[in-house]
């Protein structure tokens, strides 16, 4: 956890050097598209620099000036496959959103769903040293939650302090300069593959600029999906996105928990290109024009012109109903909904006093949508789309925008993370001495 | 579905005459399939093929991305679209001005351009017209400015000119244009001689300001205008000339006037005749004179200075042969 640990102290340095000049763009490495944002602060309502780490940070008012969409390529399941296609498709974006934008990114902030994420919660308790609560107990406590072993190969990408309690009181958000004794934390840990993450530094880096952040697409997506009231009661947040869906469960405002159902929209795709033998990108188009998961007697008469392009006349020219569509699409659309709901629950997603259930992502435009997940996983489903944001074009509004749409809000309003508070000198202290030794030791 | 007897599609034509031309009309192009235009297969086939194949990635390569970034830089596109053509014109400058050659080149167009503008027709001037000059003031004039016609009018430096002719004692001002056709007008404000005023030998002409107007050999060629004398006589030239003005009756004998100790006059009559004038009351003194002479006739006696210049005691000095006799009477008696 160490080296990410400083990863992501420099990188929220970056974010902040970012943020101090104005400028930062925002990757989406999805499975069907990548998307990239360039976003402009507002430099009256920026954030006093000499104001510690550990304060939340609030960047006020952002404007978005350039948006641009690719398809994506080499990207599998939410995950870099091919890095040298992803590159190439990661160039396009930005240099698309570049273009509109007129001003060169130097800083990213990037997202992506897969890397097969896992949620803990740890705790910690600490004495508070001088009465009152401050900054570095509150390192202190973080400090002292003891990590599970997350196996081999996996980092934290997100470790949020979701509750303090101080002695009596066993909820409190903020307990910096209250009076207590004893305090203790509970924290969510979101780990991922490290390797993921790696191979989307070095992607980024290969596009000649720096990584400022790396969030969870399950968490960013859930930020602009969600609306307040759902934050705070408790919702799931269900983004099906091309190549994986993510879940991830809000609670007082703070994520609770996240995971990964590796299914989604592609999947569908390939099946219908399976069952009616047809290429994707046909596939594709039948999917988005006349696909459903509900079928109505009418469905069997409306018949579609499905062409194989293949040259053959008689394959070319074949029809299938609607039907027969919805009959492919709607199996695997249940298999992903029941993936999910077993995914919730395991949080036990069915304890949280709200039991909001909050569809977005491209997939969830599917019709009928709304009624199926509601059968599958609870009565209160609604379909979700993202916060509005300044200066965001309209065809870029959809549900499939919702984690492009959430990490700038992210970016705008990032949440206090554990490596933002300064963690005891005797808990990093030894770490650069021995470094500094092993590398006399190693040179001479 | 298409029956699988059917020895040809039918493509739509009509008639089997119809047919059969077309047939003939595709026959040489069907055999090697490489050579049939793209329309005639898609008429044929019924099949379209595709115009170019379409561009599989739109990325743009790590070149074309870089560049664009360093583009977006203010400083390096500042640099390229003010720094390069600044330095661009500054170096060929530069260039120019060090290599001899070219330099002596540009000079050399540049005077070749100004002389081909100059030589035109336009700017020659062939003839000079003098206006409001006598005929001898027009060949001083002539002769004084001694230009060689046809001239161009860029190497005729007109202020100097008009310096050259104001120069000219009989000319007050002189203005010169250049008009259309190559004449060059010159207008001539003379000064007109009012008095002769003797230095010396030689006779100037003044005119009421005192200025010159012109030098005389003789008296004889201006017998009209009056003569003065003396030291700085040309300074009091109005006086003098209401003097000889109330003289009128003794016009025939008057000689002149001549300038006394720069203070006053003394008109000169013939038989060495001299009319002593006071500084002051001049006309006055005058006056009484020619009073006298209308009376008792007394400048047609043996006077020779009548002095004026106390008004309360005019003097009288006689001839000497005049003298004599008074004296010789009175002995007589």
């Amino acid at each position: 956890m160490q080296s990410l640990f400083e990863t992501q102290k420099s990188m929220r340095q970056k974010r902040r050097a970012a943020l101090q000049r104005g400028v930062v763009a925002i990757l989406d490495v999805g499975t069907s598209k990548i998307v990239c944002m360039i976003l402009q602060f507002d430099p009256s309502v920026q954030m006093d620099a000499s104001s510690g780490m550990g304060a939340v940070a609030s960047h006020g008012s952002f404007r978005v000036i350039g948006v641009a969409k690719t398809r994506s390529r080499g990207v599998k399941l939410g995950e870099i496959s091919t890095m040298e296609e992803t590159e190439r498709a990661v160039r396009t974006a930005v240099q698309g959103a570049q273009k509109m934008a007129n001003v060169r990114v130097d800083h990213v902030i990037a997202c992506f769903s897969g890397a097969r994420p896992r949620s803990y919660g740890v705790a910690g308790e600490v004495e508070v040293e001088t009465g009152s609560v401050t900054d570095l107990d509150i390192g202190r406590v973080l400090a002292s939650c003891d990590t599970p072993y997350f196996g081999d190969g996996r980092e934290a990408i997100h470790a949020m302090p979701v509750n303090f309690a101080l002695d009596q009181n066993p909820s409190l958000s903020d307990p910096r300069g209250q009076i207590g004794h004893l305090l203790s934390v509970d924290m969510h840990l979101l780990t991922i593959d490290t390797r993921v993450l790696q191979n989307l530094m070095a992607c980024v880096k290969r596009c000649d600029m720096e990584l400022a952040g790396v969030v969870s697409s399950a968490y960013a997506s859930a930020i602009s999906a969600l609306v307040e009231d759902e934050q705070e009661l408790g919702a799931a947040c269900i983004d099906i996105g091309g190549g994986s869906t993510s879940v991830s469960v809000f609670l007082r405002k703070h994520m609770i928990f996240a995971d990964s159902v590796r299914i989604g929209g592609d999947h569908v795709t390939s099946d219908l290109s399976l069952g009616l033998q047809v290429p994707r990108a046909t596939a594709e188009r039948i999917k988005c024009i006349h696909g459903g998961v509900v079928a109505t007697s009418m469905d069997d008469r409306d018949m579609i012109d499905v062409d194989g392009q293949t040259g053959d006349w008689d394959h070319d020219r074949r029809q299938f109903t609607r039907s027969e569509i919805i009959g492919i699409i709607r199996p695997r659309v249940e298999e992903i909904l029941e993936e999910v709901a077993h995914k919730l629950q395991a949080a036990r997603f069915d304890t949280l006093p709200g039991q909001r259930i909050v569809l977005t992502g491209g997939a969830s435009q599917i019709p009928g949508m709304e009624g199926l997940a509601s059968r599958i996983l609870g009565q209160q489903v609604r379909l979700g789309r993202p916060l509005r944001v300044h200066g965001l074009p309209q065809a870029a509004t959809g549900p499939d925008y919702a984690a492009p749409v959430g990490l700038a809000l992210y970016a705008a309003h990032p949440q206090d993370e554990c490596w933002d508070f300064n963690v005891p000198a005797q808990r990093i202290g030894s770490k650069p001495m021995k470094r500094a030794m092993q590398w006399v030791k190693e040179n001479w | 579905m298409q029956p699988i007897d059917c020895p040809e599609p039918t493509l739509g034509r009509v008639t089997p005459m119809e047919n059969i031309n077309q047939r003939k009309q595709d026959a040489p192009n069907i055999a090697p399939l490489g050579e049939v235009s793209a329309e005639k297969i898609e008429r044929l086939f019924g099949q379209k093929t595709p115009d170019a194949p379409p561009k599989l990635d739109p990325a743009p390569s790590r070149a074309k991305y870089k560049m664009q970034r360093l583009w977006l830089r203010p400083m390096v596109r500042g640099a390229v679209r003010t720094g390069v053509p600044v330095m661009t014109v500054f170096a060929i400058g530069l260039y120019m001005l060090t290599n001899d050659s070219i330099r002596e080149q540009f000079t050399q167009t540049l005077e070749e351009a100004r002389s081909s503008i100059q030589a035109r027709p336009e700017f020659q001037i062939e003839l000079m017209k003098i206006n409001g000059a006598t005929e001898s003031l027009d060949q001083q004039v002539r002769a004084a400015l001694n230009l060689q016609f046809p001239l161009n009018s860029f190497e005729l430096e007109l202020p100097k000119v008009k310096d050259q002719i104001e120069q000219i004692e009989a000319v007050k001002t002189a203005s010169l244009f250049l008009r259309s056709g190559g004449l060059l007008e010159v207008d001539i404000d003379q000064r007109m001689p009012v008095v002769l005023w003797r230095t010396g030998r030689e006779l100037d002409m003044l005119d009421a300001n005192g200025e010159r107007a012109g030098v005389l050999k003789s008296r004889l060629d201006r017998l009209d205008l009056p003569l003065i004398a003396g030291e700085a006589a040309e300074e009091h030239i109005g006086e003098a000339l209401e003097l000889y003005a109330l003289a009128k009756p003794i016009q025939d004998r008057l000689r002149g006037l001549r300038r006394m100790g720069m203070r006053r006059w003394d008109m000169i009559l013939d038989r060495g005749q001299t009319i002593q004038l006071p500084e002051k009351n001049a006309h006055d003194a005058l006056n009484r004179v020619l009073a006298l002479h209308a009376a008792q006739k007394i400048l047609a006696r043996d006077v020779v200075t009548i002095d004026m210049r106390d008004a309360t005691r005019p003097i009288l000095r006689l001839t000497d042969v005049a003298t004599e006799i008074i004296r010789a009477s009175a002995e007589t008696e």
